[in-house]
Parts: C-alpha cells; structure tokens; sequence
C-alpha cells in the first residue's frame, strides 16, 4: 500500500511529504540530460552541481518557470523519479496533493496533474501555495481574522489574506528569486562588463543582496568573463550597487503586496496591524526585504519559522486529514 | 393475504425511498458539521501533529553549498 504524498513542485526546489513520515526529499528542481539522446543522467543536488558547467551533450534544465511547467515530458520525468525515489512503483500508486502558485491557468494546472498521473499518481490534486503555506506556518487560519502571509519563491510571489480556512483577498505577480538572480547578472554585465553565470548570480545575492540598507554591510568579490578580451576577471561589488541592481524587482514583490493589503475587507485592516504578515519561502531570506515591506505598509513582517518548508508541510497537513480537508484543493470548493 | 403483501411492499418501497431522499440531499446539519471538521482539521492543534511530530529529512546527497531560492 502506497502511503499518500504531498509534493511542493517549486521552480527552485522540489519537496516532498509523506504521509505519516515527514519531510522525506528536498532537492533543487534541476534535471540534466543527454542532448543526444534524452536519457536522464541526473536529478537534484547532483544535477544542480552542473548548471553551466557541462559539456556539449548535457544540459542542465529547470523545467518550472515562473511555478509553471515549461517542459512537460522533462518535468513528469523528473516527477516520475521523484516518486520512485520515495518509494512509488507501478503496483503502489499514491494519492498526491501538489503545491501550485494560485496564478496558474487552468492549461498549466491541467499539466501539471496530468504529469503526476502519467509519472504514478494514483490521484493528483492541486493547492495554492499561499494556503499551504499559512497552514504550515502554523497562522491560525482556521479563526474569523485576517491572516495574511507572503510567499516569495523562485519564480513567483504570492500575497494572501486567509480566514475561516479560505482566501479572503489574493494577489500573485510571477516574479520571484530567480529574478533577483538575473537582474544581479545583467547589472555586473551592463555595469563592470563581464559575464557572470546563474549561480554566481545566487551566490552574490546570497552573499551581499538586501533590499534595504542593514548593519554589518560587506563588499564581495566576483570573478567572471570579460565580454570585450574573453580573459577571466574580478570586479569588487558593493551591497548599495546590488540594491541598485535589484530595486526593480523587489519593489514588483512590494506593490503586490501593497495591492493584495488594498483588496482585503476593511474589517480585516485591524487584525494586520496587531497580528503582522508572515513571510515563508526562499525568497522572504533576502536581507532587508521585510524591513522594506514593513517600511512601505506600516503593517508588522514576521518571519516563518520554518520558510523553506512551510508549504510542503501545509500540503502534507492536507495529505493527513485528506476527508476533512478536500475543500482545500483547486476545483474541490463548493 | 395478497393486500397484506402489496401493503408491506409499498411500505419497504416509501421507507427505501425516504431513506434514499434524506441520504442524497445534504440538510444543513450536514453542511454545518462538513465546516466544522474541516474548521476542526485546521485548528493549531491538529496541525502541530503535522509539523512537529515528523522530524525534517534531508536528502543524503544533499550537501552544505546547496541553492538558497524560494521553493
């Protein structure tokens, strides 16, 4: 008997529950292959070890974009050795609960189960990310106030306002870490002139990316490819130039915020200025961010205990009491 | 005799069907007590179950220069 599955089908990171075991996989969502022949040569952690640095025949795919499937065979391939990786065989087909972004269309979330079925899945339902997340920050949703939690991942960022078990007031713009990644790669090319890759990218913003001003600033060294002689080459980046380079981005991630804060009932703007918002996902640990949050809403950012896991955990609570909860999947709600 | 049959059969067939009426439409007992279980399912008690009784695994490849993104 196969035991249930929750699934957060991030575009950085993939985590899987178990039904009664806990948190049993979390692994970048990386697949590399044979250009050639399409045979897989690995997943996760092993293949995001080799992003730009493979050889002609391999290449290294995300196959999430912005939450949604970009490749659909790549992506139920990955799912499929995901779930032989936690047990699943063609004899023992689980029911699997997935985390999307709420912003997906009805196509993308079409494929998105028709690939967990085709990869196993006895049966595949759908929920939005920001209500995973509340459930598995522990916020108590399950009250008649506002909860409002934000979840900023790699490919998009989801504000939420959740009472009585249901989304009051939602907004998502499909903007998230990988953003920041990329804007940080186009200012050290336009600015300094030199190439850098996605991870040095991430490296950099983990390293010295805020988006406000914080205490303890630090310069970083990045070595990269000068575009004009092709020689390899260091430049020393500051933390005031990365919030430059990142400003556009974030203050995206901050109007969506303001937005959804604008939608919500008015009976509900005292409980968010006594309770605060949550902060949950990769994204939310950029240095500054909730301070800046805070600054342009005058509304209290707390940060989640758990960030990177809150959703998986939220889907797993699902996966646990499946019966009781079916009103919490995409197309279950009467 | 056969009065007696006909009357017993129409019985069991109104009771059969009253009990088939009262079981395909949901009263709203039903709706109320569907809300509070799935109210009950959320509380901060039923959840911690979930997320504190099952520690985090973490992959064995998985390494400590690992992506820091959102999920």
């Amino acid at each position: 008997m196969a035991r249930d599955l929750a699934i957060d089908l991030g575009t950085a990171n993939t985590l899987v529950y178990m039904k009664g075991r806990g948190i049993v996989l979390n692994e970048p969502s990386v697949i590399a292959l044979n250009r050639q022949t399409g045979e897989v040569l690995a997943t996760g952690h092993e293949a995001w070890h080799m992003i730009g640095r493979t050889p002609g025949y391999i290449v290294a795919v995300r196959p999430l974009r912005g939450g949604a499937i970009t490749d659909f065979d790549v992506t139920e391939r990955m799912i499929r050795l995901l779930l032989q990786r936690v047990g699943v065989s063609r004899f023992t087909r689980p029911k699997v609960v997935i985390c999307v972004p709420s912003a997906i269309t009805e196509v993308e979330r079409r494929a998105v189960t028709d690939a967990a079925r085709r990869a196993g899945a006895a049966d595949a339902q759908l929920i939005e990310q920001p209500m995973a997340a509340a459930i598995g920050a522990q916020l108590p949703i399950d009250e008649p106030v506002g909860n409002m939690v934000i979840d900023i991942g790699g490919g998009t960022s989801e504000t939420a306002v959740i009472s009585l078990g249901g989304i009051v007031a939602l907004e998502a713009v499909r903007v998230g870490s990988f953003d920041i990644d990329n804007a940080i790669q186009n200012y050290v090319r336009r600015e300094h002139g030199i190439a850098i890759g996605e991870r040095t990218a991430e490296e950099i913003k983990v390293a010295i990316g805020s988006a406000a001003q914080t205490p303890d600033e630090v310069e970083a060294e990045v070595s990269g490819r000068d575009l004009m002689m092709g020689l390899p080459k260091t430049v020393v980046l500051t933390p005031e130039e990365i919030r430059y380079a990142i400003d556009d981005v974030v203050s995206q991630i901050v109007q969506s915020v303001v937005r959804c804060l604008a939608k919500a009932p008015a009976e509900l703007a005292q409980d968010f200025l006594t309770r605060g918002m949550y902060l949950v996902g990769g994204g939310g640990l950029l240095r500054g961010l909730a301070e800046r949050i805070e600054t342009e809403t005058q509304v209290p950012v707390r940060m989640s205990q758990m960030p990177l896991e809150s959703v998986v955990l939220g889907a797993g609570h699902c996966i646990e009491n499946y019966d009781a909860l079916k009103r919490m999947f995409m197309g279950q709600r009467r | 005799m056969v009065y007696i049959l006909l009357a017993v059969v129409v019985i069991c067939v109104v009771v059969f069907a009253v009990l088939a009426t009262s079981r395909r439409t949901p009263t709203s007992n039903d709706s109320v007590a569907d809300f509070q279980r799935h109210l009950n399912a959320l509380s901060p008690e039923a959840r911690r179950h979930t997320v504190e009784n099952y520690p985090v695994v973490t992959s064995p490849t998985e390494e400590t220069e690992e992506p820091n993104d959102g999920a």
